[in-house]
């Protein structure tokens, strides 16, 4: 039976149905939502909710209990995962798994409360300081926040790193049908690495958790076997989605809640016979590189990128088309949405160049 | 693609709960269906507005309403801000005890004393039951029964439902009374 659930809400009842058991983290808008639902969740399932004191301190408190090999996630928005970027890093440098949620509100500093998609470069750029990736979701809708929560976690244990889910003011306040997924016991795989006390273990070994390597060989060594991993990442874990791409002469490229709107202007332009199609990255890092070949999008003769923020994703989209096709944007910032009316003139005006 | 409603007032006059009633009919109805809120610093007495998108069959591809189909004005700056922007052919419904004035465009505008009548019937704030009373009425997008099996459920079957049970027909008929001689102001 499918239930009528927040955004925010969703992001909270997915991680608990995938086995995580610890938040910790300090409210903001706009998903404040998720600490608020959690408070009472987590409690009902055994599990710990916390506030801390800052965003620092919640972050902290992950990398502690990721370490103690739990199922471990924070939330937070714009100026909070900023604060958060050290102990992310940390994670990263520790090879430690853990979900972070980013529901995105307008910025820089202060900025407002109002939905954007700014912080992309932030989440897929890396963030913090160092040579490091964190693997990018992001959700659209609100049936697929649970199936990309639980992928989040299942790809932080299996590639022992951070991953970030992203989702704009929009999917944290909207409300949508959901079918929930059944309740399972959810079995992370084992994780020998992590710190669980030497007498319950009752083995002689210590395990160190730190991203410590004052050795600048040692640092490359472990940076390499990191490098390896994301390459495998790169091969094996994008994720997109195509709408209408294969005839497709101008070819839309927008991700999460902004990718519906776009979705929207194909449909409208269509029925004026202009053949536009809409490529959806679902993992913004590692970007869907494939999605753009000659082969995949065949009759493409130009690309739209349309974003809500000033041009970030436009280059990872230029990166991947290399020359190939000229790649234009379109995006308001600062908080505000673009509209499907000025998105459609925008594609009308690329028809009549393309013909 | 879907039907568009927007709904709009000051906050405290129920507007983002009537956009949730509508929803959770519509999903009781297997529709499809978004419900987004305009999640600003909103508080009681500044401005609150929410966006329903209806889908007869699949999931609502954007549940963003730029250009209503259906634009319930709760109050004279909703009414103000979004006639202009509702689709021609679209319907506006209007809380006529707020509103002392008459934009012109090519939409049917019904206006309703809704203030007025919820008085009469021992509440104002039933006015957002009294306006989608009205919605049903003109637009059909679920049925009546539906509604007010949501109602029971959101209210409870003693409670405030009685009064917003006689607050939802009485604009169901005050509008079906002038549907028949809306204004279509071009």
């Amino acid at each position: 039976m499918k239930v009528l659930m927040k955004g925010n809400e969703a992001f909270a009842e997915a991680a608990v149905r995938a086995g995580c058991r610890y938040f910790f983290g300090y409210p903001i808008t706009p998903q404040s939502e998720v600490p608020h639902y959690l408070a009472k969740r987590l409690p009902e399932v055994g599990g710990v909710f916390l506030q801390a004191e800052s965003e620092v301190a919640a972050i902290n408190m992950v990398y502690g209990a990721a370490a103690a090999g739990a199922r471990v996630m924070t939330s937070s928005s714009g100026p909070g995962i900023s604060l958060m970027q050290e102990g992310i890093s940390y994670l990263a440098g520790a090879e430690l798994p853990a979900v972070i949620v980013n529901i995105m509100r307008g910025g820089p500093g202060l900025g407002n409360i109002a939905p954007t998609q700014a912080d992309y470069f932030q989440a897929v750029k890396g963030g913090g300081h160092g040579d490091y990736r964190v693997i990018v979701l992001a959700p659209a809708n609100v049936g697929e926040i649970f199936t990309l929560m639980e992928k989040a976690f299942d790809l932080a244990d299996k590639y022992r790193m951070p991953v970030m889910v992203l989702g704009d003011g929009i999917l944290g306040q909207v409300m949508e049908p959901v079918e929930l997924p059944p309740l399972k016991e959810v079995n992370p795989p084992p994780k020998p690495w992590a710190a669980t006390g030497k007498i319950e273990r009752n083995d002689k070994t210590r395990r160190i958790i730190n991203s410590l390597y004052i050795v600048p060989e040692e640092n490359e060594k472990h940076l390499e076997q990191q490098f390896a991993k994301y390459r495998q990442i790169e091969e094996s874990e994008p994720l997109h989605e195509n709408f209408l791409v294969e005839d497709a002469q101008i070819i839309l490229v927008s991700f999460g809640t902004m990718a519906r709107i776009a979705k929207s202007v194909v449909l409208k332009v269509r029925e004026r016979g202009i053949k536009a199609g809409l490529i959806r990255p679902i993992t913004l890092w590692p970007f869907p590189k494939k999605a753009f070949t000659a082969a995949s999008i065949p009759a493409a003769k130009k690309i739209l990128t349309v974003e809500m923020n000033g041009g970030q994703m436009v280059e990872d989209v230029r990166l991947a088309v290399n020359g190939r096709i000229e790649v234009d944007f379109f995006g308001r910032t600062g908080g505000m949405v673009p509209e499907s009316n000025q998105i459609m003139e925008k594609v009308l005006a690329i028809a009549r160049e393309v013909e | 693609m879907g039907k568009n409603f927007l709904m709009a007032g000051f906050g405290g006059q129920g507007v983002l709960l009537m956009g949730e009633l509508l929803a959770k009919a519509a999903l009781l109805e297997n529709k499809g269906v978004s419900w987004l809120p305009a999640y600003g610093p909103e508080m009681r007495g500044g401005t609150a507005n929410c966006a329903v998108v209806i889908e007869e069959e699949g999931e609502v591809v954007s549940p963003l309403v730029f250009e209503p189909e259906v634009l319930v004005a709760f109050n004279k700056p909703s009414y103000l801000k979004f006639l202009p922007k509702t689709v021609p052919g679209g319907i506006v419904i209007v809380n006529s005890d707020l509103v002392d004035v008459k934009l012109s465009g090519p939409v049917r505008q019904v206006f309703l004393p809704a203030n007025q009548a919820c008085l009469e019937l021992g509440s104002m704030k039933a006015v957002n039951i009294y306006l989608l009373g009205a919605l049903i009425a003109l637009t059909s997008v679920v049925k009546a029964e539906t509604i007010l099996g949501v109602l029971k459920e959101v209210f409870g079957p003693k409670g405030v439902y009685p009064l917003n049970e006689k607050a939802f027909w009485r604009g169901y008929d005050d509008a079906g009374k002038r549907a028949n001689h809306v204004e279509t102001v071009n």
